[in-house]
């Protein structure tokens, strides 16, 4: 298979002001605004992606994903290392780079809210060389496929996010890119808007042939959407591969998850370190009723599970559900991480 | 992207969506109209409250060689307008793009940076024209003006060679203020002191010699002296060579340092990953 994306140890840190600011006018304009701390939010990522395939980029929040995508798209300029998107490398070519990728980077602005959505595609059309009458065709095209058609003409500051995230997408199709760069495209999104929104994408990559890096940290989204997903955290790659088989390494292992009332420190570092116990994870916890959900990843259920009850019993818990379930994406995270995906969108690491 | 086809589709782009932004923010137009009149009203009934008309004349005549002191304030409110329009246009177009969230969305797209800019620019001249000219003539119905215009072809010189080199002023703020990330704050400061040292409402020869040098670092103006000297004094184009070439060297320098400026800017914010904050 072709590659349509390829990345070599590519790095961003974005520097601390003092570390820029030198000699006497850098003294006094550090004291005038505060020095930002040197982060390292992409840690040498190495990822391959083929021609025409949905890959997905799972990671929380501040784990480096829309640094990675906006390196990918020569928004950023990376530290150190490099990638080759369409064929051109970053650096040497990023006009063409430009030329070959269409990005949505989500959220509600980036649009001009003053002109209708036709209007938007229209002046982002002239902005990509396209000429008219080539323009107005693409334009009905995009809105059709995005399913605007009916709304086009009205200002993009009535549009629903659902909308204006459609709209993102249409002005990424606008000069027919072959690489689509979708940053978080359902975030915000109310499930029937997420939903269609899912429907389109997987509709451009089987029926258009575009090649598709999203970005989530939507478990289900990747697992649904994805042939590939890599996992990120804190910058760093941590696995990657076709979801069923990130969930088949996990395959020998078993998750628990349980309802406790009254459960206390004590008795999780016992359950932590009972026989064929890998981990225990905290997934919520309800201060109203005193309980707690845990998540618990054992080798062997049958075996573990008459140490669990007695430790929970011992250390004065009491049980209010239990069931086994098969592994998700979000317990590879979690046992790579040793944490849920809302845990680790913790600020991102120093340089 | 280099033909010229696909720089007049960025151009006219930039021109459109202005035009179509500007229309829904009419009520704009008002304060465009009054505000320009008041400040004419302002300026000659401060000269008019502290000495008769014929002793303003007399000192006019002095300062600048020529009595019109109405026709002085009205077309220095004029040219002073149209700076005001590329500070505000040009100056801020990239700017405006952060505050609206496109304007990382505008630099993915492989369109001129440079072109975009000077559509806006062009698009402020335009846009803003029209109300200076109408204000104008409010202002001359209103305050009495005559004209002494000798040579039509240095009033057409004079005022083109203004606009271009406010355009390229307002290329090289447009990269400026973007850079500094408090485009806001230095538009509204650079006004008050260029409206000062450029001699929108006196003679810049009643300035101390030292900021009448400052004067002169500034297009504004030699703006200012060829359209009054063409329009009022009967300059002809021979007479205003010197105001016009300093207007052209202006010109050729702000777009160099404007292009320079938008370049670096581009360059030091995807270094420093600060396209997407205002």
């Amino acid at each position: 298979m072709e590659t349509a994306i390829q990345t070599f140890g590519l790095t961003k840190v974005f520097q601390g002001y003092s570390e820029t600011r030198k000699g006497p006018l850098g003294w006094v304009r550090n004291k005038v605004r505060p020095d930002r701390k040197s982060i390292l939010a992409v840690d040498h990522v190495d990822i391959s992606i083929e021609r025409g395939e949905i890959f997905g980029l799972l990671g929380p929040n501040g784990a480096g994903k829309t640094t990675l995508v906006k390196m990918l798209c020569t928004l950023l300029v990376p530290t150190e290392g490099t990638a080759r998107v369409n064929g051109w490398d970053i650096h040497e070519h990023p006009g063409k780079v430009r030329r070959s990728v269409g990005v949505v980077l989500g959220g509600e602005r980036a649009l001009y809210w003053r002109l209708t959505g036709r209007e938007n595609l229209w002046y982002f059309s002239q902005l990509y060389n396209i000429k008219t009458q080539q323009a107005l065709q693409k334009i009905q095209a995009v809105l059709r496929l995005v399913e605007l058609t009916d709304r086009a003409d009205d200002r993009v500051e009535n549009y629903s996010k659902g909308m204006k995230q459609k709209l993102h997408v249409a002005r990424a199709l606008l000069h027919d890119p072959e690489v689509l760069l979708l940053d978080e495209p359902t975030i915000g999104l109310d499930p029937k808007a997420a939903k269609d929104v899912r429907s389109f994408v997987t509709r451009l990559a089987e029926e258009e042939r575009k090649t598709i890096l999203l970005t989530t940290h939507y478990m289900f989204e990747a697992d649904e959407l994805s042939r590939r997903v890599a996992i990120i955290d804190r910058g760093r790659i941590i696995t990657q591969g076709p979801p069923s088989e990130l969930k088949t390494s996990l395959r020998r292992k078993e998750i628990l998850k349980l309802s406790i009332r009254s459960f206390n420190e004590e008795t999780g570092e016992k359950l932590a370190s009972a026989p064929h116990v890998h981990k225990v994870i905290q997934t919520a916890s309800n201060p109203s009723t005193g309980s707690v959900d845990l998540k618990i990843l054992v080798d062997d259920g049958e075996e573990a599970l008459p140490r669990i009850i007695s430790e929970i019993v011992i250390g004065g818990g009491e049980i209010l559900s239990l069931r086994s379930e098969t592994p998700s994406l979000e317990d590879v995270f979690i046992e790579l991480t040793g944490k849920t995906i809302k845990e680790a969108g913790l600020p991102p690491r120093a340089a | 992207m280099t033909s010229l086809a696909a720089q007049w589709r960025t151009f006219r782009a930039a021109i459109f969506k202005n035009v179509r932004i500007s229309l829904t923010y009419r009520p704009w137009l008002i304060n465009s109209l009054v505000s320009p009149v008041v400040w004419i009203a302002i300026s000659i009934f401060t000269y008019v409250g502290i000495a008769s008309p014929a002793a303003i004349e007399e000192g006019f005549r002095e300062l600048t060689g020529s009595p019109a002191f109405t026709g002085f304030l009205v077309l220095g409110q004029t040219i002073y307008s149209f700076f005001t329009a590329m500070n505000w246009r040009g100056g801020m177009a990239l700017e405006r793009e952060r505050f609206y969230g496109t304007f990382e969305m505008i630099l993915l797209s492989p369109a001129s940076r440079v072109v975009m800019v000077l559509g806006e620019a062009v698009w402020g001249i335009i846009d803003s024209g029209w109300v200076i000219f109408l204000t104008t003539v409010i202002a001359s119905i209103l305050f009495g003006l005559s004209f002494n215009v000798t040579d039509p072809l240095a009033v057409v010189v004079g005022l083109a060679l203004t606009f271009l080199a406010m355009i390229s002023l307002g290329l090289f703020f447009s990269g400026f203020y973007v850079l500094s990330r408090s485009a806001g704050p230095i538009a509204h400061a650079v006004q008050s002191p260029i409206r000062f040292v450029s001699g929108v409402s006196f003679p810049i020869s009643a300035l101390p010699v030292y900021l009448q040098f400052v004067s002169y670092a500034l297009p504004v103006t030699f703006g200012l002296n060829v359209v009054r000297s063409s329009l009022l004094g009967g300059g002809t184009t021979l007479g205003l060579s010197q105001e016009l070439i300093a207007l052209v060297a202006f010109t050729i320098l702000f777009f160099i340092l404007g292009v320079w400026m938008i370049r670096k800017m581009e360059q030091v914010a995807k270094s420093r990953g600060t396209l997407h904050t205002f």
